[in-house]
């Protein structure tokens, strides 16, 4: 009797492990890697994956976070050794890179309902910045929120202080309201040019606004010594070396340090994109603060051949999904982009818990809180759907690009030659680069 | 004469875990590398990766920076070398003498050698910042600059900053390598001289100095191999190679060639000329150390 109880207890436990193995096995386990973020955002993607985990209890997403600054090596290492997540966020600035090298695939061949899921999400994204996410017809990236360009941090009090109306609209308002704030241990602007590729996004979205652009509109041509670029790199210049109304070491400023002298108040203005206001916190931003965001000054008239944005900002990046091409789990990671797609999941880019990020849907960007933090953007979308911006041109070869144009941004702005000759140098390094990779 | 072989051959078998270490972590990866700069990979060309003989490397030597980072690799490593010693003499010479405040310094000495390189260098990109850092605070207030000095901000100053920097970081070991020598050297040669008249500096050139021949020598070469190893962390964190290209050295660039330009062979082909640097010096080294060694064996 006791023999048969056993077998019989036994066999039944057996038969739970079997059930509860085949249980184990079926959930199909997809891997997500991050980078960079603002705190809010790092503390929101655990609440993420548990929605997503719950809402689809067959999948298991697991997440890692990694560094900003190590994102392009992570990814090209993971990529050269064949250990890439199914799925990873980043600024999507790399995504026609990425994509010539086969790191990634286009999300429309994930499986054969992608194109009419992709279809539901350009309906309710914003059309230009889900437009910016494409490669060659191609959509590789979904976007989290996005980014826009060029912006100043200005400092309110100081400016009501000083019998300053408002921001500067133009460069000569620039230069004279930077002379009268700069005062004893303020400076007028914390100008943001070290090596980076964030002061990089910033002087080339200057240069948009001042008609300018990488290529010339046959899309081949480089133009980045053009007079839109040259005035632009001439301007900073003149802020640092002949106005002096700049924060002392601009050539090593990058944005966490550039908007930390600006919330000390050792600065009165600071440049920096549509994130400035994300990072405050970082940045040591006492609450209550006295400071908003506005859009750059622009020159009275366009220098280059290209019109400048109506609405004087342009879409510039957004931390984007993009899919491994080797992953194995395509259905999975189809659902894994949908449900975050969808608007329950981007509300929390309207303002809250995630502040000073542009929401990337129609129905966020309409939103009063998100009108609060971004009133100039949802304005410009209030008149046109922001259906004529201009965005960022992403293109193979663009880090290097960057990384030339960065050299060429401190030696004119570090007097070791005039913007012209700076960015004629760069012009003949980068043609051959770009030269049969861009079609 | 059985006995003998069974233990010559237990003599390779201890150290073929090693070996084969080796060969899987520095010999495989060097063969690898060797490989890859001979040919064209650009990882934007898929149809890249064809051998290509020495096209690489003449490329490469075509390219402006290529010239500036080797010119700026060897200020780097004679100039952060030269500090980091000069440094270290000073501070070792200060640290064998019988103060009891040097009982506590000996031990706090060597903290910048044991942080790790990104903590060094994110810490000195801070103190160095014109108006939030301390270091400009200090000099403030001693009157010794005024305004707000931009140390890595200016090409003329910016390598030299980062070559103290680096000098801070290596001097520690030095200075405890130059203490201990001079700590050894025995107390009758200074009592004798000075019976014989000799004075403070003689007894320096005459005694301390024949000492430290071989720690001075040992360290100047260490501390070249660890300029080049470390230089990358010091100066990428601190000025990404600016301003404009005036603190590029050779790692530097190879990491740029690799991770921004994805130019895979010429990154490989510029590691190769970096690692013949690092293979000289360390070759220098085992000479000078067996020679010395060799001496002191045979009395």
């Amino acid at each position: 009797m006791i023999k048969k109880l056993c077998a019989m207890t036994m066999m039944a436990t057996l038969l739970i492990l079997v059930i509860s193995a085949v249980g184990v096995s079926k959930k199909v386990e997809i891997s997500y890697w991050r980078f960079g973020g603002v705190v809010e955002e790092l503390e929101l993607e655990p609440t993420l994956m548990k929605m997503f985990n719950e809402k689809y209890p067959d999948i298991k997403a697991t997440y890692d976070q990694w560094s900003w600054t190590t994102r392009r090596e992570k990814m090209l290492t993971a990529f050269l050794t064949d250990s890439m997540p199914d799925i990873f966020l980043m600024y999507e600035d790399h995504m026609p890179e990425f994509a010539k090298m086969r790191m990634i695939m286009p999300i429309g061949e994930l499986t054969q309902d992608a194109p009419s899921v992709i279809a539901e999400w350009a309906e309710r994204f914003v059309p230009a910045f889900f437009g910016a996410w494409k490669f060659q017809g191609k959509l590789y990236a979904l976007g989290q929120q996005a980014e826009v360009s060029p912006m100043i941090l200005y400092n309110t009090k100081m400016f009501k202080d000083a019998g300053l109306p408002g921001p500067p609209e133009t460069w000569d308002d620039m230069i004279e309201y930077g002379k009268k704030l700069t005062k004893g241990d303020v400076s007028g602007i914390a100008l943001q040019a070290d090596r980076s590729s964030n002061a990089s996004e910033i002087y080339a979205s200057w240069v948009y606004i001042n008609g300018g652009r990488f290529f010339a509109e046959d899309g081949k041509t480089l133009t980045i010594n053009d007079a839109a670029w040259v005035d632009v790199l001439e301007f900073f210049s003149d802020l640092v070396n002949k106005h002096k109304i700049t924060s002392p070491g601009a050539l090593e400023l990058y944005h966490v340090l550039a908007a930390n002298l600006f919330f000390s108040g050792r600065a009165a203005m600071a440049t920096g994109e549509s994130w400035a206001k994300a990072i405050a916190k970082e940045a040591g931003a006492k609450p209550g603060f006295p400071y908003d965001l506005a859009l750059a000054p622009v020159r009275a008239t366009p220098s280059g051949t290209r019109p400048r944005p109506k609405e004087k900002f342009i879409y510039l990046a957004s931390n984007a999904y993009m899919v491994s091409a080797s992953t194995t789990h395509k259905e999975e990671v189809l659902k894994f982009l949908d449900f975050m797609a969808q608007e329950d999941v981007q509300k929390f880019w309207r303002g809250d818990p995630v502040p000073g990020r542009v929401s990337a849907t129609r129905e966020s960007i309409v939103t009063s809180m998100f009108r609060k933090q971004f009133g100039f953007i949802a304005d410009a979308y209030d008149e046109t759907e922001l259906e004529t911006m201009t965005y960022f041109e992403r293109f193979p070869g663009y880090g290097a690009v960057s990384d030339i144009i960065s050299v060429a941004r401190q030696a004119a702005i570090g007097e070791e030659m005039s913007a012209q000759e700076a960015l004629d140098i760069a012009q003949k390094d980068a043609e051959p680069l770009v030269g049969g990779l861009v079609k | 004469m059985v006995r003998m072989n069974i233990w010559s051959m237990n003599r390779y078998a201890y150290v073929l875990p090693a070996l084969i270490l080796v060969c899987i972590f520095v010999v495989y990866p060097i063969i690898y590398n060797t490989v890859l700069s001979l040919q064209d990979k650009d990882l934007l060309k898929p149809e890249s990766g064809r051998y290509v003989g020495l096209e690489t490397f003449r490329e490469l030597f075509k390219d402006k920076i290529t010239w500036v980072a080797l010119r700026q690799t060897a200020l780097w490593i004679v100039g952060a070398s030269s500090m980091g010693l000069l440094l270290a003499l000073g501070i070792g010479i200060f640290l064998s003498l019988d103060f009891p405040v040097n009982k506590v310094l000996r031990g706090v000495i060597v903290l910048p050698w044991i942080l790790p390189p990104l903590i060094v260098a994110t810490g000195w990109r801070w103190m160095l910042q014109p108006e939030m850092g301390i270091i400009n605070d200090f000099l403030r207030r001693l009157h010794l600059v005024t305004g707000y000095p931009a140390w890595l901000s200016t090409k003329e100053r910016a390598l030299a900053t980062l070559m103290f920097v680096m000098a801070w970081r290596l001097c520690p070991f030095l200075s405890l390598m130059i203490m201990a020598t001079l700590r050894g050297v025995p107390t009758q040669l200074y009592e004798s001289a000075s019976i014989d008249g000799a004075g403070g500096f003689q007894q320096f050139r005459f005694i301390s100095l024949p000492f430290l021949r071989f720690p001075l020598i040992v360290g100047a070469l260490l501390t070249a191999i660890w300029t080049i190893n470390e230089g990358f962390t010091i100066i990428y964190i601190t000025t990404r190679g600016g301003p404009g290209e005036s603190t590029e050295i050779m790692s530097t660039v190879l990491y740029k060639l690799n991770f921004l330009y994805f130019k895979t062979s010429k990154a490989a082909a510029m590691s190769l000329l970096n690692l013949l640097i690092l293979f000289g010096l360390s070759i220098s080294y085992l000479v000078f150390f067996r020679k010395y060694w060799l001496r002191g064996v045979e009395g």
